[in-house]
């Protein structure tokens, strides 16, 4: 019994420190999560929700290992649940395998990505300065942890890590290459738009006047200005000659010429009243 | 052979530096003529109907505001008619006869 009292706490022991460990492990990449957004804020901007979606699936993979990790541990206090935990790690295998595959898949397809951005002439100095950096940390940090224990399920978070990293990089490029995209679509967006107003102001109909509208014109008023004239000079001239002339049917005959244009001029007066130069 | 001219007697007025009555009506002659033109023109290119019906009005009552005066300065004698020859009236009849048939 003593022998078994020890066994239990020489592994309860080491389960604290690899505990201790993960937490660890979790800081760090927290941190180079971190560091990522803060080197590509704009990027991080204009794609907020990914970023988060890729930190929770990272943080729902790291806390899957805790689990497995406990797991590997109980197999010798459980030997009925030893086949079961032997099953599991030969599918953990199987999963790490395709992991494997795809991630050289993604590689290759992130290489070809790379290559058309310098053919395009508008490489991210910023997107590719970083993901060196972020690949030598992963790999200072896979030493560090495989000098502490060799454990499949750290190589399974790190392969983890490099996919999300290698989404990222995707996620980028399309980025740019719709950024790319963008002005020229907004230009075709602004024609398109021209065109359509262009259209409307073509399609709109102008009202067609069967009669010319109650304006006063250019001709209107100079003609108007010429008749008031003549007649307020008529008036003048009729009333002095009423006054200075000798016969009296001739001077009857000028009082009522003078009534006649004085009634002329207030007939003329309200054509500039009706509307005054109105466009209709 | 001169044609006579139909005329009444002239009134007599008397000749001063001053406008005498048919100074003044020949004046005021040529102001309604004037008028009557501006009328005629601005008819001619008026815009809307109001103008123009307007301005036709105004046009009529200037002109037989011109007729009266021209009557009354021939009831004076200021103005003489002179008829055309009868020949030539004649000549300008049958002319325009020819043309009326060939219509």
């Amino acid at each position: 019994m003593d022998a078994g009292q020890q066994q239990q706490d020489v592994q309860s022991k080491m389960l604290q420190k690899l505990q201790l460990q993960i937490q660890e492990l979790e800081l760090q990449i927290q941190m180079q999560q971190k560091n990522e957004q803060a080197a590509q804020p704009q990027q991080s901007d204009e794609s907020g929700q990914p970023n988060q979606d890729q930190s929770q699936s990272s943080s729902d993979s790291i806390l899957q290992s805790p689990e497995q990790i406990q797991q590997g541990f109980t197999q010798p206090e459980q030997p009925g649940q030893s086949q079961q935990a032997g099953q599991q790690s030969c599918e953990q295998g199987k999963q790490e395998k395709q992991g494997q595959d795809q991630a050289v898949g993604q590689q290759n397809d992130s290489g070809q990505s790379r290559v058309n951005d310098q053919t395009n002439g508008n490489p991210d100095p910023s997107a590719e300065q970083s993901s060196p950096n972020e690949q030598t940390n992963n790999q200072e940090q896979q030493n560090d942890q495989q000098g502490q224990k060799n454990c499949q399920h750290q190589s399974e978070s790190e392969q983890n890590e490099q996919q999300q990293q290698q989404q990222q990089q995707q996620q980028q490029q399309q980025q740019q290459q719709q950024q790319q995209q963008d002005p020229s679509s907004d230009d075709q967006n602004l024609n398109q738009e021209k065109k359509q107003e262009e259209k409307a102001g073509t399609s709109k109909k102008l009202p067609l006047y069967f009669t010319p509208p109650e304006i006063i014109s250019i001709q209107d008023i100079t003609y108007l200005k010429e008749m008031l004239c003549l007649n307020v000079n008529a008036i003048k001239q009729y009333r002095q000659a009423a006054q200075t002339c000798q016969l009296p049917d001739l001077k009857n005959q000028f009082s009522e010429a003078a009534q006649m244009h004085l009634t002329h001029f207030n007939n003329l007066l309200p054509l500039l009243n009706a509307k005054e130069g109105g466009s209709s | 052979m001169t044609a006579k001219k139909i005329e009444n007697p002239k009134t007599p007025l008397p000749e001063k530096a001053m406008q005498n009555d048919y100074d003044l009506m020949k004046n005021l002659l040529s102001i309604e003529k004037s008028l009557q033109e501006t009328y005629l023109s601005a008819i001619q290119q008026v815009s809307h109907e109001k103008l123009y019906s307007t301005t036709f009005a105004l046009l009529k009552a200037t002109s037989e505001q011109y007729r009266k005066i021209f009557d009354l300065m021939f009831t004076h004698g200021w103005v003489s008619l002179t008829p055309a020859p009868s020949e030539e009236v004649k000549a300008v009849k049958e002319e325009y006869e020819q043309m009326k048939q060939q219509l």
